[in-house]
Parts: structure tokens; sequence; C-alpha cells
């Protein structure tokens, strides 16, 4: 038994003993895989390479609910990573969890940042009621409309020069798309219809446009706001009708219409431009393509955006080298988010955010003005990624605008669904 | 006749089981196939009742070619080994059956069940499951559900051989009783000499698919045709002792067994020098001051009789019933003598030499 | 004195050989249920304690619309499923019992496989099958409907395709069952039935169905539990909707508890599902036993 003590002790002592001279392990955990994960691991390997003394061990889990559970679970337990991407529009749930450790003005300077480096809405929406970071912005990013222009050409919605003008209003618009479907777009507009990011995206958008608020105060869609959803599942059921926006579309197949030229228009986010850039690169798509800001249909300039950004898991017992070596890996990402931005994402970190080189990068200068009226979702635990605002779309906002409910009455159920779990 | 057989033939595959049997049943003859396990009486008895296609030839019952009549049209009941009896239904729903499935008045089902249950005496079972019933009132359920039908012909496939041998021995008589009474045909196999034996009216003596032999019991007892039948009906079984024909005088042939002469009185003249077996039944055998030497081994004491197991010098068994009070002791030599009259002689391809 | 020594080390083996069982019972099912309970009356969130409310949850779970729909949902599915699964089960395990020797062991193996895959893999298959643009069902939904139908998208339909996805999938344990009730039931009885001249359809009616009984009791029960629990596929294929139209009690108890990080409400749910099950299991098979012995 004693020997086994001895042992034990001997060993614990030579583990203590280590990060004085071996390199640093940080454990990574990101949600990030298409383009993003490809961009966000040459990221990893690069640093590594540049950093001898702290090595990044990265593991990607599954974008979404199961993401954040492991998370919850595994770092109430302790057994969570060193550092992780975070949704800024998951904060309010991650705040009530208590799996998010704060990350003070000391921290920020050992990675090289200070709060005034990002974008203010990020950083409000990075903060706790009081003021206290619990995350470091990433990126900021948002839905864009992807424009198919050959549907376009010789009409007024596309200038000498070649861009995008004249959609005004939704009437504009969806003249644009009556256009493009008499010029034999079959689905002019394609969005993720059957899948609740993409109606949800779309749908939050349509809301804030009119200036409307999906939760107030702990109220679900107070007032007219109930009237304003209802306006945009109309729209959007309007849409349906026409045959613009395809019927049940997943995710993959709404990518898959635009890219294979059936549709002129193509809501999503701008994670996918890589995947137009590429495909354009190797003369597969077949046709001119931009990415512009979603344009004013409804009165009000807004577009739904959210943030990754890093956060540090609570409650660990990290040596203060360890942490260190987590703000040094964030610093540094921020500092080189420029490659992070080809991706399509526009850098939280305003120094590169403002650089010439990403002004001259497109199509990212294009849309990035939206940055400035970016709508974040809600700040309630049950907005945000993987949150039941997200399930209520698939739930019933999809099937809403698909002919199965009335608008006002899918609104209304929207409201009762979403208020009874906001108890 | 009640069941005729012709040529009938029955195959597996490529296996012929049944080889070419050809029999009569009168109508009221109580019939027992018997014969060892394999012997093909069971496949016989279920190609009677229909379970069975005949490979070929032909079968009538009651003067009907019912060769390619379903089981159920052929007016046969049988009663089988595992009675199968319905473990969900009453004795009464049992023996009601067959009438519920021809969909009888309620009337007619009370009055036929009743009356089976009446023969049987089964009236104090007739409302428990055949779970709660002894082997022997299963047995009877099985019949009585057969006696219900009102066969032209019963068959049964060896239905006491689940008994106890005292239940056997007592449904073996109302077996007896029954088919006094009720005086119908039945066909019966077992793989029991005795309750052929005793059952039987006629015995069919099967073996290796063929019919050794028919016959009434007794006929079949003392005047087998061949070893097979000679040592398989009777028990204790026949002794057998293979000898050498020496000469004949006058109407008896001398033979040698062991260096010992014996004379068997037989009609047929064999060479001397003929290898025979010896046929001796073991109440026919004689202990005497002379004869076939034999060493006395142990003894049967069945109280009125015993039986004495002794060895030849080749150590080759004989049994002998002994009748008269105390006998022999272990080790001692006997001398063994039979009658003549008595003596049975066998080729050696097993036929009888008469 | 001897006896009362032997006694006692007959009763430690006794302890001693059902201690292992014993053990892991108590461990991972008891402890959990107690614990289960416990948290139901606490507003604990998933991990970590909390504090104790009485009857609260269940309280706010009668007046909790979702629990009523998702509670109705499980009732539908149990009556899409179950009945449905055991009758089919029995149709094909009597076609394959009158099968022969390899042929058979073929088929049953056919009808077999779906039940050793994972439910993942089940629904991933019938997602293509079904998806609304490319699965290869749907040409014939619109050759009898006249357009492809989103069967996961349809309140309508989006029940009975889980319920028959289910079916599919589960079915082959239940032939199997079947099977072997089947081989069970000797052979003299059918034999016997057809010399007293019973037809097939007699046969199956007064001499299969009713020996096979305690089988049928035994899916239709077990069958119950199971679907009962339905979780996996809806989590899978339809997440609950369109419009709760899929909703069922465990999918609730999840996004209580994984999404929503309410350990207790969602503790609540399982208590109420736990005694649903045992309470409508229970007299499902004192019923059918009971219907039995008639």
């Amino acid at each position: 038994m004693n020997y086994v003590k001895r042992l034990l002790a001997a060993g614990a002592m030579s583990f203590a003993a280590l990060p004085a001279f071996a390199a640093q392990n940080v454990t990574w955990w990101d949600f990030l895989s298409g383009g993003d994960g490809v961009r966000m691991k040459a990221l990893i390997q690069r640093f590594n390479e540049e950093h001898p003394d702290i090595q990044i061990n990265g593991t990607t889990l599954e974008w979404g609910v199961p993401f954040y559970t492991k998370v919850r679970t595994s770092v109430t337990v302790g057994q969570g990573p060193d550092v992780m991407t975070y949704h800024l529009s998951r904060m309010p749930l991650g705040l009530e969890e208590n799996v998010l450790d704060t990350i003070s003005d000391e921290d920020m300077a050992a990675a090289g940042l200070s709060k005034s480096d990002f974008f203010p809405a990020s950083i409000a929406a990075a903060s706790d009621e009081n003021g206290a970071l619990h995350a470091v912005p990433f990126d900021i990013h948002s839905i864009v409309l992807y424009v198919n222009k050959s549907y376009l050409k010789g009409s007024r919605f596309l200038d000498d020069k070649g861009n995008v003008t004249g959609i005004e209003s939704l009437a504009d618009f969806e003249e644009a798309m009556a256009l493009a479907k008499a010029n034999g777009s079959d689905t002019p507009l394609s969005y993720a219809t059957g899948d609740d990011g993409g109606t949800y995206r779309v749908f939050y958008t349509l809301m804030k446009q009119q200036g409307g608020e999906l939760i107030a105060d702990g109220q679900v869609l107070p007032g007219d706001n109930l009237g304003k959803a209802a306006k945009a599942i109309e729209i959007m059921t309007h849409w349906h009708e026409e045959g613009w926006q395809p019927e049940q579309a997943e995710y993959p197949a709404s990518v898959a219409l635009f890219t294979s030229g059936k549709s002129a228009f193509h809501m999503n986010g701008v994670w996918e431009v890589p995947t137009m850039i590429d495909l354009a690169a190797q003369n597969k798509l077949g046709f001119e393509w931009t990415a512009i800001q979603i344009p004013t249909l409804l009165g009000t300039t807004a577009t739904w955006a959210d943030s990754h950004a890093f956060a540090i898991p609570a409650g660990s017992k990290m040596s203060p080298e360890k942490r260190k070596a987590v703000m040094t890996v964030i610093g540094w990402m921020e500092k080189n988010s420029l490659a992070w931005a080809g991706a399509g994402h526009i850098p939280a970190y305003k120094p590169v955010a403002t650089s010439e080189s990403f002004k001259e990068m497109e199509p990212n200068a294009t849309y990035s003005s939206l940055a400035e009226t970016a709508a974040y979702d809600p700040r309630s635990v049950i907005a945000g990624v993987a949150s039941p605002v997200y399930d209520a779309s698939i739930n019933i906002i999809s099937p809403a605008m698909h002919g199965y409910m009335d608008p006002q009455q899918a609104a209304e159920q929207l409201q009762a669904e979403l208020q009874a779990k906001l108890h | 006749m009640a069941v005729q057989l012709r040529n009938v033939r029955k195959s597996f595959g490529t296996v012929e089981v049944i080889h070419d049997v050809s029999m009569d049943i009168a109508a009221g003859e109580f019939a027992v196939f018997v014969g060892p396990s394999g012997c093909g009486k069971s496949t016989l008895l279920r190609t009677i009742a229909g379970l069975e296609d005949t490979s070929s030839g032909q079968i009538s019952i009651e003067e009907q070619d019912v060769t390619w009549t379903e089981p159920a049209k052929r007016g046969v009941a049988m009663v089988f080994q595992s009675y199968a009896l319905y473990p969900h239904l009453s004795v009464y729903e049992n023996m009601a059956f067959s009438l519920r499935l021809r969909r009888a008045s309620k009337r007619e089902i009370e009055e036929k069940v009743l009356e089976a249950a009446a023969i049987l005496r089964l009236e104090e079972q007739l409302h428990k499951k055949p779970s709660q019933l002894s082997g022997g009132q299963r047995q009877r359920v099985a019949i009585g559900r057969a006696i219900v039908r009102q066969p032209k012909v019963f068959l049964f496939d060896e239905p006491l051989s689940n008994l106890d041998a005292e239940l056997r021995v007592q449904m073996r008589l109302e077996l007896a009783r029954l088919h006094k009474q009720i005086g119908a045909t039945m066909i019966y196999v077992t793989h029991d000499q005795v309750e052929a034996m005793t059952l039987a009216d006629k015995i069919f003596v099967l073996k290796g698919g063929i019919v050794q032999q028919s016959g009434r019991p007794l006929d079949l007892y003392r005047d087998p045709d061949n070893r097979f039948v000679a040592g398989f009906i009777g028990s204790p079984a026949m002794n057998f002792l293979e000898g050498t024909v020496t000469g004949r005088e006058g109407d008896l042939t001398i033979l040698e067994v062991d260096r010992t002469e014996m004379v068997a009185r037989i009609d047929a003249t064999p060479a001397p020098g003929t290898s025979v077996a010896l046929g001796l039944r073991p109440e026919h055998i004689r202990v005497g001051e002379t004869g076939l030497p034999v060493r006395m081994e142990m003894a049967e004491e069945l109280g009125g009789l015993s039986f004495l197991h002794t060895r030849r010098p080749d150590m080759s068994e004989i049994v002998v019933e002994w009748r008269d009070g105390e006998h022999a002791r272990m080790g001692e030599t006997l001398h063994l003598a039979c009658s003549p009259d008595k003596i049975m002689v066998f080729d050696t391809e097993g036929h009888r030499m008469r | 004195m001897a006896m009362i020594t032997n006694r006692r080390r007959d009763v430690a083996v006794a302890m001693s050989l059902i201690a292992p069982f014993v053990v892991t019972f108590a461990l991972v099912f008891l402890y959990p249920t107690v614990r289960m309970v416990l948290l139901s009356f606490t507003d604990a969130p998933l991990i970590g304690n909390g504090h104790w409310i009485g009857l609260e949850n269940f309280k706010r779970l009668m007046s909790d619309r979702l629990f009523f729909t998702s509670l109705k949902n499980n009732g539908y599915f149990v009556l899409l499923t179950v009945v449905p699964t055991t009758a089919l089960a029995l149709a094909i395990a009597l076609t394959i019992n009158r099968l022969k020797g390899a042929l058979q062991a073929l088929v049953l193996a056919l009808f077999f496989l779906p039940y050793i895959l994972p439910v993942s893999v089940v629904t991933e298959i019938w997602m293509w099958m079904l998806d609304f643009q490319f699965g290869i069902i749907q040409p014939l939904f619109a050759s009898l409907y006249g357009k492809s139908i989103p069967v996961f998208k349809n309140p309508y339909w989006v029940m009975p395709t889980v319920a028959a996805v289910t079916i599919w999938w589960t079915n082959g344990f239940n032939v199997l069952l079947f099977i072997a009730g089947l081989r069970n039931i000797p052979q003299d009885f059918y034999e016997a039935a057809s010399l007293d001249g019973a037809t097939r359809w007699q046969m199956f009616r007064r001499v299969t169905w009713p020996l096979l009984w305690p089988v049928t009791a035994l899916i239709l029960t077990l069958q119950l539990i199971l679907q009962l629990k339905i979780f996996d596929q809806v989590y899978l294929m339809s997440k609950g909707g369109p419009f709760n139209s899929s909703y069922v009690l465990l999918l609730m108890v999840y996004r209580e508890a994984f999404q929503l990080n309410h350990g207790g409400y969602a503790s609540a749910i399982a208590v109420v599902l736990f005694v649903v099950i045992m309470v409508v299991s229970v007299l499902q098979f004192q019923l059918l036993r009971s219907r039995g012995q008639k």
C-alpha cells in the first residue's frame, strides 16, 4: 500500500514538474465543419508551427445541440476543454448554465487584446448584465443574398458595372424573383425551407426589418410584434405559393439549387462564400455570382447575425501558465483572423476588419456594411443556436409557410409555445 | 374387409420404408402392428390414416378406395402416442372438437360426448383441463375423442408407451374391454409384444418395412415362420443355439450342439453337415441328468416360477423356466434337454424348417 | 443444531449467488430511479443540486399544453404500432413457418435483418427513401396522390410514417418470437385436427391462435412498453414537428433536460412516463392473461 502511495506521489510530482520545461498542451473543442473547419484546422496548424512551446490539440464535435450538451455536461464535471468555440447567441443560456469563465482585462492583456479592439455590439453580446466578459468575439457572420447575375441580365436590377441594384422594397424583390422565374429560374429564391436554421434566419431578418422583436422583457412577441411575426410568415408563405422558394429544401439541397444554377437568389450564411469562390475558381459554377447584404425589404435595414467566439470553461483548475497559453492562442487567432475571413466571415477584431487587406477581400467587403446593422438573436435562454427558437422554426414556421397552417395562427402558436418555455 | 392394403409402398425421398405391404383386416377385428423401432409400423398406420401419402399401392376402407382421400374423409380416428389433447380446451371441449368443426347441434354434441364419457368413466373430469388429469385419464380422453367421431376404424399409435408399467397393464385391459363393448375395427401399433399378444385378434409382425408374418397371437407363438418372429413373440424370448445336422432316424433329425446330441421332429430333411439354429422356448426346456451342459449363473425369482439364466461353454445365454421348487445354485452345472416336438429348427437365413 | 448451521450456510450461499445481480440492479436501476424521483421534486438543473419545491413540477405539468400533446401523441403512436406490428409479425411467421429448410432460414434472416441495424442507420435509410426531392418512394406517392409528400414535414403523415419505419425496424424480433411459439406447437395437434376434418382456417382459429396466445400476449406487452418509450426515431426523423404532431414524452424529457437544463422538470415528466408505462403494461398483461385463461 505504502509503495503504491509513494508511486502515485512520485507520479504527481513529476507531472507537476512537467510544465516548466515541456510544451503547454491546449485542449481545443470546436463545432466547425465544411469550409469553416478546413480554415480553422489550417489556422491551428499554423499556430502550432509558430509556437513550439504551445500545442493545440483540436477536436471537432457536432454543431448544435450535441456540441452544447457535451460542453455543459463535461464542464460541469470538470472534464471540459481548455478553450472552445461558442456562439454569442448562445451566451444567455451559457451564462445560466454557468459554463463560461470570466475573461478578465488581465487575460485580454495577456492575449495582447483589449475590449475596444472589437465591434461594440459583439462585446455587448459577449458580456453578462454586469459587463463582465465571458467570451472573446472572433467574427460576425450573418446571412447574405447570393445572386446569380445571369438571370438579371438586361433588367433594371443590374447596373452598367454588373452590380446588383434597385432592390429597395419587398415589391422590388418579388419583381426580381418573378423576372428570374420568367427567365427560366426554377426556384428563384433558394434557402433551406425545410431546415430550422435556414427558416429561422430568414424569418428573423424579416421580423427585424419591420422593427419587430421576437422576445422583449421576458415576453414572446409582445404587442404588435405578433402581427409582425404573422406578416413575416405570410411573406414566406407567399413566396412558397408563387413557387419562388423550394419546397422542404434541406440545407445541402438549398445550396445545390443555387450552385447548379437553378436559383437566381440564395439566402444563406456567409460561410458558403468559400464554396462559391472555389467552384467559380474551378469553372464549375457556370455563371457570374455575387453576394450582397440582404436588401431592405421592409423599411428597416437589418440582417440576422451571430458571432463565433472563444470561451474558457468555468471551474477549470488551470495553472496560470496554461491560462496564459490559452490567451496566447486566442490573441493569435484574432490577429490572424483575415484567414478566417476567407470563410466568408467578417472579423470581429477591428484592426483586421478595417485593414486594407480585408477591404480588398471580395465579396466580404461588399456586404461587410451589414456589421453595422447586424441583428443578434434576442438575449434569452430560449434563443440562439440549437435553442427552442430554432426548434419552433422547424416545428411551426416551416410547415406553416408550406401551407399547413394560417400565418396568424402559426404566429400565435409560436408565441404560446415559446412563452411556455420561458418559465 | 374393414381395411385392405394392396402392394402399399412408401418412400421418404430415395429411402423406401414400406416395401410392398398387403394385408386384410376384418370388420370388428383388433389388429396389432408389432415390431422393433424403425420397422415401419407407425408409418404404415399413418399411411392408413392419410397423414402420409402412399408412394404406390392401394388402401381401401370398407371396400372403398381411400388411397387419395383426405384423412378426415376416410372415417378413421386416431389416438396419438402424445394424446394430442388441446391444452387450452376442457376435457368436454376436447371430445367435442370434431363435432364443433362439423357444426353439429348443441344437443348432438352433448349426447355424444356424454355417451363417450360414460363408456370411459370420465363424467367427473369433463370440466377439467388436460393438465389437471392423470396419465391414464388423459389416455381415456384421447380415446374418447376418437369414440365421439364414431369412426369405421380406430387407429392407435403406441398409446400406452407414455404410461408407467402398472397403468399400462390396467389400460391394456380397459382397451380390451372397450373393444368388446363397441366392437369397432381397431388397428394398434406397439413395439411391446406383450401388448400385442394380449390385445390382438390378429398380429402383424413387421421388420424392415415388410410384414414378416401375420395371424392369431397363439398361432404366431406356436408356429412362427422365421427366426425373427420366433424370437420376437414370447417372453422371455426363445433361446437360439447354433448346431449342425448329423443324421436322421425315421422322422427324427439328429443334431449336435456343444458336442451334445439333440433330436428334433421335423418333416424337412436337411443333409448331414448343414448348419442350423435350434429354437427352444424357456418353458419347454427340462433340467435333467443328461443333455446340454450349462453353468448356472443367476435366477430371476418371480414367486410361482423362476427364470434360470445359464451359460453355455461359449458363454451365450440360455434362459430356462423353472417351476419345481428349489433350483440349482450359482456355478453348478446343469444338463438341459427338450422334447423333439418342441424344438424348432431354422436355416442359416432364418427360415423355419418344419 | 447442524440443521440450523446448514440452513444458515444455504442462506449465505444463496445471498452470495444473487449478490452480483442485486448489486448491479441497485446500482444501475434502483439508485438512478430513486434519484430521478427525488429530482422531480426539485428545481435542479441537469447536473447539480436544486431546491426542494414539492409537487410544483407536477402542478406545472398539469398546465403544460405540450405535455398533453405529447401524451396524446404517445397514445397515437402506440395505436399505430402495437397491434399492427403484432398482426404483421404473426402473418409473416405463419408464412415463414410453411417454408422449409434453407429457404426458411433465408427468409427469416431477411425479415430479421433490419432488427440488427442501429436506429440511426434505419432512420437514415428511410429518410433517404422518403426524401421529398430524391426519395425513391416519392414516385409512388406521386402516382397515388398526384404529388410528392414531405412525409416528415406533413402533420398528418408524420406519425404514421414514423410508425411504419418503427414496425419495419423491430418486426423481425416479433417474427422470431412467433416462430419460436409456432415451433412449440406439436405437429400432432395439427394431425389430430386434420383427422377431425379441420380446414386451414379452423386449424388456425382453434389450434394455432389459442396455443400461440401466451406468445401473442407477451409480444403485445413488450411492444406496448417499447413503443411508449418512443424517442430515437422521432428525434432523428421529425424532431417532434410539424406543429408538435410527433412530439412525444421522451422528446420532451430530452429537450427540457439537455436543451433547457431543467433537470427537475424533466425528471417529473420521466416519472409520469414511468408510472404510465408501469400501470398500462401491468393492466394490459393482466387483461391479456385473463383472456387467455377463459
